[in-house]
């Protein structure tokens, strides 16, 4: 059976090295394509979405603090969980920012409302997911503005009265009627609108001026930004799409490659083999080796497309991102597979490819953020191989996970493949038993 | 090698195959020689390729049983197929590998040693004249070299019996000869050969035993003399006309009614006993009816005349 499957394998791959717009198609393509979306996505800002979750632990604990928690939860826009404040609790789900499962985390420090020197609020968040935090952000910073906007507006309004010469007088009537007027005043802050300041870089991985309130104001008002994801990563806008590009180009290429079959029933060969002494078992066996080869080698030569170009960091765990790679391709390879294998020509395996692939790549996320899209796809996001495939790189190029945290989502994509080619099998022997 | 000959190869008995309600074989008895070519002779549509794809294993049978070799084709079929080399009707080749490895490929597929495979690979390029390219890739190549390298694929792995299934239609004359020399070759070798083909030529020039096979049903089966001896004495006389519409030339062909006149490519055939010597009848008939003869050809009856007995129709029908 393992020459019979050899054969079958080597002479498909003659076929394919010989074919020059397949192999356009499975390399130069899809870099110059996942490029240009890879920066694209990283500057979309805009969209509705869902709530979004933040944890929020609050050291400090006192009826100011509490005000904030509440107003926050309260917040439609966001699903917050407030966590108790020890130490093992912050580290713990500071460890969940870093890994890519929440967005944001808010910590506020003990002092803070007294305005003890050093405290503030730490907004630890993960700039893979700016939207998310800078939505987040600048709620907060709008509800911030109840406990220390009062004395931050006092003190900008006193050096500048005092900076343009005007009388105490006129200061005492301004300080008049923001002390009397505050809940008006600060609940304009809480609407979370953007103002001035700095411009979003569009990489991804944004300072807080894409907050729309300078790192200055920020701080006057007692919040530090600190991202703890994609760090010393040079371009990180195409690190976190990279992913999405790769699965999807994977799953069109290996569809392609499985239609072959389809073309061989066409033009006689199919039934060369299914009248050689080789079972149809060895025959599809054969076959899938080839296909999964095929995206192996078209991911590797996308990642290190994207090593050239875009500075892409894929020696960090060599080891990791092969052993993902293989798992893509076979679970791609399944797609493709079965995709071919309820295809009745390879015409019409392309057109159910193009369809089905669109729709698992932009549900599993590949194309652009998951966020973008309403809960319920979100959720049914989540049953699609994409997603995980997708997962699987994020902790690679992204949060830099170790192979020992991702073996879950290792899993996952492989059973997704086995399944995928399983059933892709099953159909393409029942079909041809039936011939 | 020299199978035995006297010994059946392929026993069929009681075959059936039907698509929906399109019955392609009708209960086929039949044994098939060792060691002999054996054609099947027939139209298009008579069944001769189903019952080669069920011979090789390709379509399962409705009904009936085969043996290959002794070997009982529904039980063990890869047994069978070991024993097969097919040639099938279209050339079914990879067009990007070159003929050297397309025949390698298939060749392999039985797990024959490697360098025996080579050799033979380059034995048969020799063979069938495609030496010169047989390092450029398949698409480059003409119909009559595909077709060559078709045959090429199919018995790269040495098999004592070969299923050749119209292997020189559409081809040009050259090729088609060089083709049948090579099927010589191999019949002299001593390899059982099954050929189906609706030329009555290449049948009569190929073949020792023949079956004539009409609707899925076996209407005649023995050596080409044996069925030409059932249309024994009868005459084939063909008289060209040019080109004359059907229903001038009616009454005459109602006139000789008992003679199976047909009218076919700017003539008329008639058969049968004796009819040569009606031959001035005829003529003189043409002449009255103001039509003038081109030719005349008087023939010996052969395969097409039993076929035309058998069914009243012509083998191109």
């Amino acid at each position: 059976m393992i020459s019979g499957a050899w054969l079958i394998f080597v002479k498909d791959w003659k076929l394919f090295i010989r074919d020059k717009l397949a192999l356009m198609l499975t390399f130069i393509v899809p870099v110059v394509v996942s490029a240009a979306i890879g920066f694209a996505i990283g500057g979309m800002t805009k969209g509705d979405i869902p709530p979004l979750q933040v944890a929020i632990c609050d050291f400090d604990n006192t009826p100011e603090t509490h005000k904030l928690t509440e107003d926050l939860s309260g917040l439609d826009i966001l699903n917050a969980e407030i966590i108790e404040p020890t130490e093992e609790n912050l580290v713990k789900e500071k460890e969940q920012v870093e890994k890519g499962y929440l967005p944001a985390l808010i910590v506020i420090e003990k002092g803070f409302t007294e305005g003890k020197k050093g405290s503030k609020i730490r907004f630890i968040n993960d700039p893979g997911q700016a939207v998310q935090a800078k939505i987040i952000y600048q709620t907060l910073i709008g509800l911030s503005m109840n406990i220390k906007g009062k004395g931050l507006v006092l003190s900008k309004l006193e050096s500048w009265f005092e900076k343009k010469g005007y009388p105490e007088s006129t200061m005492d009537f301004a300080r008049k009627y923001i002390e009397e007027g505050w809940n008006d005043i600060g609940s304009m802050f809480s609407g979370g609108e953007e103002e001035g300041g700095k411009k979003d870089s569009g990489d991804g991985k944004n300072g807080n001026g894409m907050m729309g309130i300078s790192e200055e104001q920020a701080e006057q008002l007692g919040i530090v930004n600190e991202e703890v994801a994609g760090l010393n990563i040079d371009n990180p806008g195409y690190s976190h799409a990279v992913a999405g590009m790769a699965v999807m180009f994977a799953f069109f290429t290996l569809t392609h490659a499985a239609t072959t079959l389809l073309e061989e029933r066409d033009n006689g060969t199919l039934k060369r083999l299914l009248i050689s002494p080789l079972s149809i078992s060895t025959i599809l066996v054969g076959k899938t080796m080839n296909i999964i080869a095929t995206g192996s080698i078209q991911l590797i030569f996308l990642f290190i497309a994207g090593m050239f170009m875009f500075k892409l960091n894929i020696i960090r765990d060599p080891i990791h991102l092969l052993v993902f790679i293989l798992a893509t391709a076979l679970m791609a390879s399944g797609v493709g597979l079965f995709l071919a294998s309820l295809a009745t020509t390879a015409r019409s395996a392309g057109g159910l490819s193009t369809l089905f692939i669109l729709v698992l790549a932009s549900m599993g996320g590949a194309m652009f953020p998951s966020m973008f899209m309403p809960t319920w796809m979100q959720t049914v996001g989540k049953f699609t191989p994409v997603y995980w495939a997708m997962k699987g790189f994020q902790g690679i190029f992204w949060f830099q996970k170790p192979l020992t945290e991702q073996l879950g989502l290792l899993l996952v994509v492989i059973l997704w493949g086995i399944g995928f080619i399983t059933l892709g099998i099953l159909i393409f022997r029942k079909k041809l038993v039936a011939r | 090698m020299n199978t035995t000959s006297g010994k059946i190869e392929i026993a069929i008995k009681g075959l059936r195959k039907s698509y929906g309600d399109t019955i392609a074989l009708d209960g086929i008895d039949l044994n098939i020689p060792s060691g002999r070519c054996y054609g099947f002779l027939g139209p298009n549509g008579a069944g001769k390729t189903t019952a080669m794809s069920i011979i090789s294993t390709y379509l399962p049978a409705d009904a009936g049983e085969i043996t290959v070799g002794g070997i009982d084709a529904a039980k063990n079929p890869s047994g069978v197929r070991r024993m097969l080399g097919v040639v099938p009707q279209e050339a079914s080749l990879y067009e990007d590998l070159s003929a050297r490895e397309n025949i390698l490929f298939f060749g392999g597929l039985y797990g024959i040693d490697k360098a025996k495979l080579s050799k033979k690979t380059s034995e048969l390029i020799d063979l069938l004249g495609l030496k010169e390219r047989a390092d450029e890739q398949v698409k480059r190549y003409s119909g009559g070299m595909k077709r060559r390298l078709n045959i090429a694929c199919s018995i790269a792995h040495d098999p004592p019996i070969v299923l050749m299934d119209e292997p020189t239609v559409g081809i040009d004359p050259q090729s088609r000869n060089f083709i049948y020399e090579f099927i010589e070759g191999l019949s002299a070798q001593g390899r059982t050969i099954v050929y189906t083909s609706h030329y009555m030529e290449e049948v009569e020039r190929l073949c020792h035993r023949v079956a004539i096979i009409d609707h899925g049903r076996i209407i005649a089966e023995g050596t080409k003399d044996e069925l030409i001896e059932m249309v024994r004495g009868e005459d084939v006389v063909i008289i060209e006309l040019g080109d004359i519409a059907a229903d001038v030339l009616k009454p005459m062909l109602d006139k000789y009614a008992k003679l199976s006149p047909i009218h076919e490519d700017g003539g008329i055939r008639f058969t049968g006993p004796g009819i040569h010597k009606d031959v001035p009848a005829f003529i003189k008939d043409f002449i009255d009816m103001g039509m003038t003869p081109k030719s005349l050809h008087i023939h010996e009856p052969n395969l097409e005349t039993v076929f035309l007995k058998l069914t009243g129709r012509e083998l191109r029908d």
